[in-house]
């Protein structure tokens, strides 16, 4: 068996196959700190309430039974999923962050993996039992304060490949801000900054569509909203032509991002040096 | 050459160059308490400015973290203007007075937040082993350099957009105190409810967590029996709805309202601490604070 043969490539299965594994025991990790994801979820609640209070009030100010499509109880449910998807963000750039610095990212680098394929393996399997949890928390609560919504098949079965992709694209927002770690001492400020856009301009708190004009028309271009309003307005008031424009929004938005992210990730790499020992 | 290590605890830094003045007894020594938590304060924010690029990344992070939570609230009363009887002044009198509370509360008590993490830990021994109030020289022992950045973001927003005049400016700093009292004392409490429960680290921040959220919505969204919740248990409405009224429309009564109540939580998370300490036991535990 020559050198050229064990350092082959496997085939894509086998490649896959090891991501796979990661996500798995990612998933099991985090089932096994089940109890702390659901003591954060509690949180949710509060949340919720404070919402349900909110668009309570500003409807019956209003005096209107709808706002830009959504009724009261439609607006509750979409901020509880929207919000599932933010609390389950399991924080990339932070690890990112931390084997940039303490310099455990040269270990990494000499293993028989991608770096970012793996923390993709691992993020997903986190996000995946947190967003699981949130959701049924939210869901429980929802149910309480504002009874059920229709939610039709098509728009459940729809929502599956949006979530997707909205984790894609955040994880990939999450390791561009823990990649600067390479050039920058601290990212915190990043860290904030990209949260708050994801939370503001991704629409949990207001429907993009109920944002004011122009702010609207700029945000609507962003990419924070296909992380989250995309899914979470399919989700509550499915439309066809709404997710289709969606699909082809985060495939776009995908594309351009992993580019980016592998093209820091080399630049960043380059920098790094190793002293053996 | 000094290094930053060297720096890095309040105690040790103290130790060598002032330790007879600072290891005065506790007991009605307000002036030497006072001494010793200004002297605290310095050397925190000294070590803050060692790593120069990260104390100003957190602080203007944390600056940056709270307009984007006024920019919501800009884009709802744009979009809704009127909350009953509440708008953007009112929300962003509340964010400013939330803020520069927190900036005192948790910025410069740095360890108001830990209390539960250091009784669990066991890393208490520390302050019980030098002759220094125990909760004092707990909270002084570091400094949160995000929360700083909140007590910018608060005064900054006040002046900036709030009709600073001289008595208005006085009157915002005093509640600054008062609100910054009320979450001391909170903190303190729910942070020793680790002394009975063990690991109370996740309820501490859940709690702290929604009295900040309590803290930033608008009063009228309250009713009933949460508001009495605000009102006692979760007295979110002393850190912020009381001193926004009282900015709208001073009313000495409510002023008096206000001082009590932050003597009150803050005495009783005093209370409950020293409570607690007593049945606290070491867990032998070295700690190496260099």
């Amino acid at each position: 068996m020559t050198i050229d043969v064990l350092r082959a490539r496997g085939s894509w299965g086998a490649r896959l196959g090891k991501y796979g594994a990661v996500l798995r025991m990612s998933v099991a990790n985090n089932i096994a700190y089940a109890g702390e994801t659901v003591l954060r979820g509690l949180f949710l609640i509060l949340l919720i309430y404070v919402f349900v209070q909110l668009w309570h009030t500003t409807y019956g100010v209003l005096g209107v039974p709808t706002l830009g499509g959504f009724d009261v109880a439609h607006m509750v449910w979409y901020f509880a999923f929207a919000e599932a998807i933010i609390m389950s963000s399991p924080r990339s750039w932070g690890k990112i962050d931390r084997e940039v610095k303490s310099g455990d990212l040269a270990y990494r680098l000499n293993k028989p993996y991608s770096y970012l394929g793996y923390l993709a393996a691992e993020d997903t399997g986190e996000r995946l039992v947190r967003f699981v949890l949130n959701l049924a928390i939210g869901s429980v609560i929802c149910l309480l304060l504002v009874g059920p919504i229709p939610i039709s098949p098509p728009a459940l079965l729809t929502t599956l490949p949006l979530l997707a992709g909205a984790w894609a694209l955040d994880f990939l927002g999450s390791c561009l801000v823990g990649l600067l770690a390479f050039w920058v001492e601290d990212t915190f400020a990043f860290t904030f900054i990209y949260n708050r856009l994801v939370l503001l301009l991704g629409g949990t708190l207001l429907p993009l569509n109920l944002f004011p004009e122009p702010i609207r028309g700029v945000v609507e271009w962003l990419p924070f909203g296909a992380m989250v309003y995309g899914p979470a307005r399919n989700l509550v008031l499915f439309d066809p032509v709404f997710f289709g424009a969606m699909c082809i929004r985060q495939a776009v938005t995908i594309a351009v991002l992993l580019t980016f992210a592998g093209l820091v990730f080399r630049a960043g790499t380059r920098q790094v040096n190793l002293n053996g020992g | 050459m000094e290094s930053t290590a060297d720096k890095t605890s309040v105690g040790g830094a103290l130790a060598g160059e002032s330790a007879g003045r600072l290891r005065a007894p506790t007991a009605g020594r307000v002036p030497a308490h006072l001494r010793f938590v200004r002297d605290a304060l310095v050397v925190n924010f000294q070590i803050g400015l060692e790593y120069r690029a990260s104390f100003i990344s957190q602080v203007f992070g944390m600056l940056a973290n709270d307009t984007m939570w006024i920019l919501f609230w800009v884009l709802y009363f744009q979009r809704f203007p009127v909350l009953q009887g509440w708008g953007i002044n009112d929300v962003l009198t509340q964010w400013a007075i939330t803020g520069a509370g927190f900036g005192i509360a948790v910025g410069l008590f740095g360890n108001s937040n830990q209390i539960a993490r250091i009784i669990a830990g066991g890393e208490l021994d520390y302050y019980l082993a030098l002759p220094k109030n125990v909760l004092l020289h707990l909270l002084v022992s570091r400094m949160d350099l995000a929360a700083l950045g909140d007590n910018l973001f608060g005064w900054g927003l006040f002046l900036t957009f709030l009709h600073p005049t001289p008595e208005r400016i006085v009157l915002f700093g005093a509640l600054a105190l008062c609100s910054a009292a009320v979450m001391l004392g909170f903190l303190i409490a729910v942070g020793s409810l680790a002394f009975w429960l063990g690991n109370a680290e996740g309820l501490t921040m859940q709690l702290f967590n929604g009295i900040i959220t309590f803290s930033t919505y608008p009063s009228p969204l309250f009713h009933g029996l949460v508001k009495g919740i605000l009102f006692t248990a979760v007295p979110a409405w002393f850190i912020s709805h009381q001193p926004t009224l009282l900015l709208r429309a001073f009313d000495p009564a409510g002023l008096l309202l206000e001082l009590g109540m932050a003597a009150a939580v803050l005495t009783v998370g005093v209370v409950v601490f020293y409570r607690g300490l007593r049945r606290y036991e070491s867990g032998n535990l070295l700690v190496l604070r260099a």
